[in-house]
């Protein structure tokens, strides 16, 4: 066996193991949260009625003591079966992959732009540390981060939809206009426009700071001296050396990011009215729609565990040293 | 009827109409064809069925697409809707409902009267939040032809006649929701009714569409092509997209109370809070008289001294609800009176019932302490909760906010009973029997059951009236019940009513024919239509 093989294998036995504890813990965590799904639509209706409520508790599954409940969740599970929305009765899965394609097409640009944009700004920004171009760009970055993308996203709405008006507002597209191929994908694009800005200048603002700390580290390292003094070209020290090394972190976090894409981006999403699988979850969090929520953090375990194994092939690609066997 | 006052009252509730002469002028003319009307609802709906989840988004939504068997003008007199013509038996205990012919599912299926006994039989009482109260007398329905269905009535419940309306008791099609298990029919998801719209498509997070049903039974009508309901979740996001056009109603307080107010300026918005008297809403301060605090109604009594109801209307509402001035909202048009003790703000006064009820200030200048907790209805209820501890704070009361989540707050409240003092809005509906019944009635005191009697309120004449109340013919005899009814509750003060915070809607002022009814934007919209620019 390769040493590729026998550590895919053994990535693959760990993950069994955190998917299995993530499921058990979110279980049980969310059955700590008072209240349950029939409360919360008896609060929604303004009245209850005892006998109605006991019965759709009954139907629910919900009397039955948390061990069953939690038996009968896992069996179904084992069978890839994530059961039914305790809130409307549907399937979950089919609610996860319904929403699915808008949180990527809402997520996927904004992390790629962010990622090229931001990784030039932090090189750009390294190279002439301490100008003032640097100065401005992390004066730029500090400020994005560090604004609330509620108020962003709000700020963009008012200066572009109700002030310019050439942008709309939220939604995924105009609804209820019969339109061509090619005039439903542009009208998309232009949906997109302000949320895909708001989440870009986020993540942008991550990433070239972390370049350009990281790059400055990389630089002042011995090897990249080495490299100078044995006369390469200072593009080539730039880009071969110093550039490559100082991506592990950021591609780290871009990593980390695009494992927690299926949370989606809660404010984003709500601010834009985008119906992707933030706004999913953090309903359900609140309607204590606990199979929906139980089947989004497994799905999206799944998805944090197939990421890393992704991020840590991709180490061995930028960074030879890095040894899968585990000794660095 | 409506007196005056009260006609005079309503009126003034139309914010902004007189600034404007749009609707009344456009009233008058001819209803224009076409158009697409674009609602939000609040929040998303998880089914289109109100016949048994009776979320008030449900019931917009669903309403559109259903029939009531009757509907109700704006002074609650019943109107004919699937029933043509209806006669109450002399004893009350036969209600006859002659049925319209010809009317269809939008699956093309005939109406018929095995559909009313099905939903009422089979659904409302069974599955409806509040229809097995009301409908508790109902034994059975026959049906002698197919046009022609008898309520058979254990004993005489005269509400019934006020709950016939679509949104809340729609009419529901035997023949698809006859099989299986009814929480799981896919008609739930794509209703088929025999409403004005019919469902066209539902993109979860986004959209519901539905269309002109064009096969209605009113000729003509729908006067809309279709509704769309956008879901926009954030507050701060529906206010912009009213200013921008892009969404046309909504109710129940759709954007934040700062917005409401800034609206009354928009020129091509308005608000009203018309169409909310079916579910008349009362905010009120309740307490859990299981705490001893609370035990002596001069301590309740004070309190009610000390809260400045004006200053909450004013500040925390802009004048978008009214002071309560009893128990019962002033709504119930049929069941309220005037005639109850009152309290009005005085501070001195509040001081001398605690110092009476042996609550005297200690060395730091406190008499006790209480935790408030607000219900999470929205913002409102927490800055009511912040000026109520204000305001108690002046007569040495301290009092500590504790916010949590809808789940969180009802098991508090109705469950685990760890609680002292709440604020709360609930539906008064428009019968005692229905609405404050749960509130009050001793028997309504049950572990669990969400705006059941939580204070824990025990009076045996208030259970006496309520009973009597359930099985009396005679409106005129109910009416002075009742009336005794809010005498005791304002002495003895279980809670203290607030606001008659009736929903409000906001709507563009293209929009016509939403108000001629009782019920606002729960009606099923085969009147309303827009006009041009």
């Amino acid at each position: 066996m390769t040493s590729r093989s026998r550590y895919l294998l053994r990535r693959l036995w760990q993950s069994l193991v955190t998917i299995a504890l993530v499921v058990a813990v979110n279980f049980a965590l969310l059955h700590l949260a008072p209240g349950d799904v029939v409360d919360v639509l008896a609060g929604e209706a303004g009245s209850a009625d005892p006998e109605a409520q006991a019965a759709l508790r009954a139907s629910l599954g919900l009397d039955k003591p948390i061990w069953t409940q939690f038996a009968i969740y896992v069996g179904k599970l084992l069978s890839f079966d994530m059961g039914v929305s305790l809130q409307s009765q549907q399937s979950v899965a089919e609610l996860i992959f319904d929403r699915l394609p808008a949180t990527l097409l809402l997520m996927l640009p904004s992390l790629a732009i962010a990622f090229l944009v931001g990784v030039g700004l932090g090189t750009w920004s390294a190279m002439r540390v301490n100008s003032f171009v640097d100065a401005l760009i992390s004066v730029l970055a500090l400020t994005a981060y560090a604004m609330p993308l509620f108020w962003l996203g709000l700020m963009l709405i008012v200066l572009f939809t109700l002030q310019l008006g050439i942008l709309p507002g939220g939604g995924m597209g105009t609804i209820g206009v019969e339109m061509s191929m090619f005039e439903a994908a542009l009208d998309l694009l232009r949906h997109m426009v302000l949320p895909v800005l708001t989440l870009s200048l986020f993540y942008m603002a991550v990433y070239t700071r972390l370049m350009r700390a990281s790059m400055l580290e990389v630089a002042s390292m011995s090897f990249v001296r080495t490299a100078r003094a044995k006369g390469l070209g200072e593009g080539r020290v730039i880009w071969r050396h110093i550039v490559r090394n100082a991506l592990l972190p950021v591609v780290t976090m871009l990593g980390l990011h695009i494992g927690a894409i299926l949370g989606g981006a809660v404010v984003v999403e709500a601010v834009f009215t985008w119906p992707g699988l933030g706004s999913l979850a953090f309903e359900a969090v609140f309607r204590r729609d606990n199979t929906v929520l139980l089947g989004l953090l497994f799905f999206c375990s799944l998805v944090v565990v197939i990421v890393n194994l992704a991020v840590d092939l991709l180490y061995t690609r930028l960074d030879p040293r890095v040894d899968l066997g585990g000794n660095r | 009827m409506m007196n005056n006052s009260r006609r005079r009252l309503m009126s003034g509730a139309v914010y902004g109409l007189a600034a404007s002469n749009l609707p009344v002028a456009q009233a008058q003319s001819a209803p224009l064809k076409g158009g697409i009307l674009k609602m939000v609802p609040l929040p998303e709906p998880n089914r289109l069925q109100s016949a048994f989840d009776t979320g008030t988004s449900v019931q917009v939504v669903a309403a559109k697409m259903h029939n009531g068997l009757l509907n109700y003008g704006p002074d609650f007199k019943p109107r004919p809707e699937l029933a043509e013509r209806w006669v109450v038996s002399e004893d009350s205990r036969n209600i006859t409902f002659h049925l319209r012919a010809g009317v269809k599912w939008h699956d093309g299926e005939p109406f018929t009267s095995a559909d009313v006994k099905f939903t009422l039989e089979e659904v409302i009482k069974k599955l409806h939040s509040r229809g097995r109260g009301v409908f508790a007398n109902l034994e059975r329905v026959d049906t002698p032809d197919p046009l022609t269905a008898i309520f058979r009535l254990s004993n005489p419940a005269p509400y019934i006649m006020s709950v016939l309306y679509a949104a809340e008791t729609p009419m529901l099609p035997r023949h698809v929701y006859v099989k299986g298990d009814l929480l799981a029919n896919p008609a739930n998801m794509a209703p088929i009714g025999t409403g004005p719209f019919r469902f066209k498509e539902w993109r979860r997070g986004s959209h519901i569409l539905l269309e002109r049903n064009p096969d209605y039974f009113e000729p003509g009508k729908p006067h809309l092509d279709g509704v769309l309901f956008r879901i926009i979740p954030d507050a701060s996001a529906r206010a912009v997209a009213f200013e921008s056009g892009e969404i046309d109603v909504s109710g129940s307080w759709p954007v934040p109370m700062p917005d409401m107010n800034r609206f009354r300026k928009v020129s091509h918005l308005a608000i009203t809070q018309e169409g909310y008297k079916a579910s008349a809403s009362m905010d009120f301060l309740e307490f859990n008289l299981r705490d001893p605090l609370f035990q002596d109604v001069r301590v309740r009594q004070a309190i009610a001294h000390a809260i400045d109801l004006e200053f909450i209307a004013d500040t925390i509402y802009y004048g978008l609800a009214k002071p309560a001035t009893g128990h019962f909202s002033e709504s119930m048009e049929a069941f309220y009176s005037a005639d109850q003790s009152r309290y009005p703000y005085d501070i001195k006064r509040a001081e001398r019932l605690l110092d009476e009820a042996g609550r005297k200030r200690g060395a730091d200048g406190i008499r006790f302490s209480f935790t408030i907790d607000p219900a999470p209805f929205g913002e409102r209820f927490v800055q009511t909760a912040e000026y109520v501890a204000q305001a108690l704070s002046r007569v040495g009361i301290r009092v500590q906010l504790r916010q949590q989540d809808l789940g969180s707050w009802l098991r508090r409240i109705y469950t685990t009973r760890e609680c002292q003092v709440w604020n709360y809005g609930v539906f008064s509906t428009t019968d005692p029997n229905i609405g404050p019944q749960r509130q009050y009635w001793s028997k309504s005191i049950q572990d669990g059951v969400p705006f059941s009697n939580g204070s824990g309120y025990r009076n045996q004449r208030i259970d006496q009236i309520f009973e009597a109340g359930q099985i009396e013919a005679s409106q005129e005899k109910r009416k002075a019940m009742f009336a005794e009814m809010q005498k005791i509750l304002s002495r003895d003060l279980p809670n203290i009513p607030l606001m008659m915070s009736q929903g409000a809607t906001v709507y563009n002022r293209k929009v016509n024919g939403m108000l001629d009814g009782l019920v606002g934007i729960f009606d099923t919209f085969a009147d309303v239509w827009l006009s041009r620019p």
